[in-house]
């Protein structure tokens, strides 16, 4: 085989096989097999002609879908739509021919989509909101696309109406915003029922505290009440039965006790109705100008105290302006503290304090338990120390002062004293002398 | 089966090329769904060593339109095995088409 026979027997093969096709084309054409025609423009490029049965199924797809379609050309007008965008804006399809689609959109929107359809070289989309005939709007999902077709740029528009997600998303956000609410609600709710919880825990335990107390008290009241109510009963029994084996001496003294023992009974029971008094807000005060000087003297000679193992500072001028009884309770109860809590030296000390007249009774005792302090006015308040258990007492005393010095527009407070010992306080409201 | 010394019996029954086609149409026009169809159809029943056939729309991969020269569509390429033989319509003539694809056997052959 020469290179040149092999070239001719090519060149007449391949003429051969452009015939075999060029009329294996023709029969295909002439038989009504073929769809489409494919020619080429000479600029590289071809341009599809398809017969009019080729479009039919994308016609139908077209009118059939649910989203609005149009084709718009260079300067946007329509030039077809679909059925559907036609009901989407309320309009006979024919008036939709020949205008630009940006007419049916929000005001607001069009500049934004003019230029959208101008740029969109490779697609896009976006939302917007469609004006409908009927004056209702509707937010839709615009697509933009180009085809170049052989007189120029079309553009495709697609609508989708987007109400059924609106709706769907707001109901969703609503559900949401609802259920956020909710929560918060609950929350608050359980920090509330918590604050309560630890609130009604605090009641109990604070119920149980005064429970105690008053079964603690009620056994030391009765039992105070008891101790000098034997030495009457075993006393006055004594000599009615055996009046004339006494001597007479004997006689008094026996009655004596009898006096004194009444005495404390009347005091405990003045105690416990004071103590009652104050809590129910039922104690009377009547206030006069009182020399303070002469009631801490008439308090120290009542007490049967040794005056001299009480050092007492005070000015002749200090006058205060309260019920003498009451302050003689206060007093009394005070100088008794310190004597029966803590231990000689004991000092009284006044001093005006601006409208105040401050009165302190200082021992040099162990003083009061730091930890006890905040309780040491409270009703029933017995500290837990050998001082206290050696003494009797209904722990009623200190609530007592405070109450009756507050009912007469005073204070009463507790300071540890230097370097140690207690110092009970006690303001009141300072009086001046008559005529000063 | 067979020895270094058999050489010439081997090359005698050569193993059958697949058949391999590539059919260009334009979407789902009639003419395309039905050349797609029929020719499935066709290979199925005649082809027993199995085919591969490529689909190609036109309006999806225009590159391959220009590079195969495409006049008209449906048009079916049969590239193996060689020579390469064109088809164009709707494989209306099944005898015609059997032949052009080579699968058409006389009995005895």
């Amino acid at each position: 085989m020469t290179p040149g026979g092999s070239s001719r027997d090519q060149e007449i093969m391949l003429l051969e096989n452009r015939l075999a096709v060029a009329e294996e084309t023709l029969r295909a054409l002439r038989a009504g097999e073929v769809d489409a025609i494919v020619m080429n423009t000479g600029q590289g490029e071809q341009r599809i002609y398809t017969l009019e049965t080729d479009e039919r199924p994308y016609r139908h797809l077209v009118e059939r879908m649910s989203e609005g379609a149009a084709l718009a050309d260079t300067d946007g007008l329509i030039v077809y739509a679909n059925q559907r965008l036609a009901t989407l804006l309320g309009l006979p399809l024919e008036r939709l021919l020949g205008r630009p689609f940006s007419d049916w959109l929000d005001e607001s929107e069009r500049s934004r989509f003019i230029r959208r359809l101008a740029t969109a070289a490779s697609g896009g989309h976006g939302e917007h909101t469609l004006r409908r005939s009927d004056g209702g709007s509707m937010p839709v999902l615009v697509g933009v696309s180009v085809t170049h077709e052989h007189d120029g740029l079309l553009r495709c528009l697609t609508v989708t109406d987007l109400s059924p997600q609106k709706a769907q998303q707001q109901e969703m956000d609503r559900l949401n915003e609802e259920l956020t609410d909710r929560l918060a609600e609950l929350r608050k709710l359980n920090g509330e029922l918590d604050v309560e919880r630890i609130r009604v825990e605090q009641a109990m335990a604070e119920l149980q505290t005064v429970n105690e107390a008053i079964r603690g008290f009620t056994a030391a009241a009765a039992h105070d009440l008891r101790s000098p109510l034997v030495s009457i009963i075993g006393f006055s029994a004594l000599l009615t039965k055996s009046w004339d084996t006494f001597s007479e001496e004997k006689r008094r003294t026996f009655v004596a006790t009898i006096n004194s023992q009444s005495q404390n009974l009347s005091t405990l029971v003045d105690d416990l109705l004071t103590s009652s008094r104050i809590e129910g807000g039922g104690l009377s005060t009547s206030p006069e100008l009182i020399v303070l000087a002469g009631a801490i003297d008439r308090c120290l000679e009542l007490g049967n105290r040794d005056i001299g193992s009480v050092t007492v500072s005070c000015s002749p001028d200090l006058i205060v302006r309260v019920d003498p009884h009451h302050l003689g309770r206060i007093l009394d109860n005070y100088v008794q503290n310190a004597f029966k809590y803590g231990e000689p030296p004991v000092r009284i000390q006044a001093t005006r304090v601006g409208d105040m007249v401050e009165v302190r009774v200082l021992d040099h005792g162990p003083g009061v338990p730091p930890d006890f302090v905040p309780r040491l006015f409270g009703k029933f308040a017995r500290a837990d120390t050998p001082a206290t258990k050696a003494q009797k007492g209904t722990g009623l005393g200190l609530s007592i002062v405070r109450g009756l010095a507050e009912a007469n527009g005073g204070l009463a407070h507790y300071e540890p004293n230097v370097p140690k010992g207690s110092c009970f306080v006690v303001e009141l409201p300072a009086g001046e002398r008559p005529g000063a | 089966m067979s020895t270094p010394s058999e050489a010439q019996p081997r090359e005698r029954a050569p193993i059958p090329e697949r058949l391999t086609l590539t059919l260009f149409v334009s979407g789902a026009s009639p003419a395309s769904s039905r050349a797609v169809r029929r020719l499935r159809d066709l290979c199925d029943r005649h082809c027993a060593s199995g085919y591969d056939l490529e689909i190609v729309d036109i309006y999806q991969q225009p590159a391959m339109v220009v590079s195969r020269g495409v006049l008209a569509v449906p048009t079916l390429f049969k590239e193996l095995p060689l020579p390469v033989r064109v088809l164009i319509g709707d494989f209306t003539d099944e005898p015609r088409v059997l032949a052009a694809l080579g699968l058409s056997h006389p009995k005895g052959d």
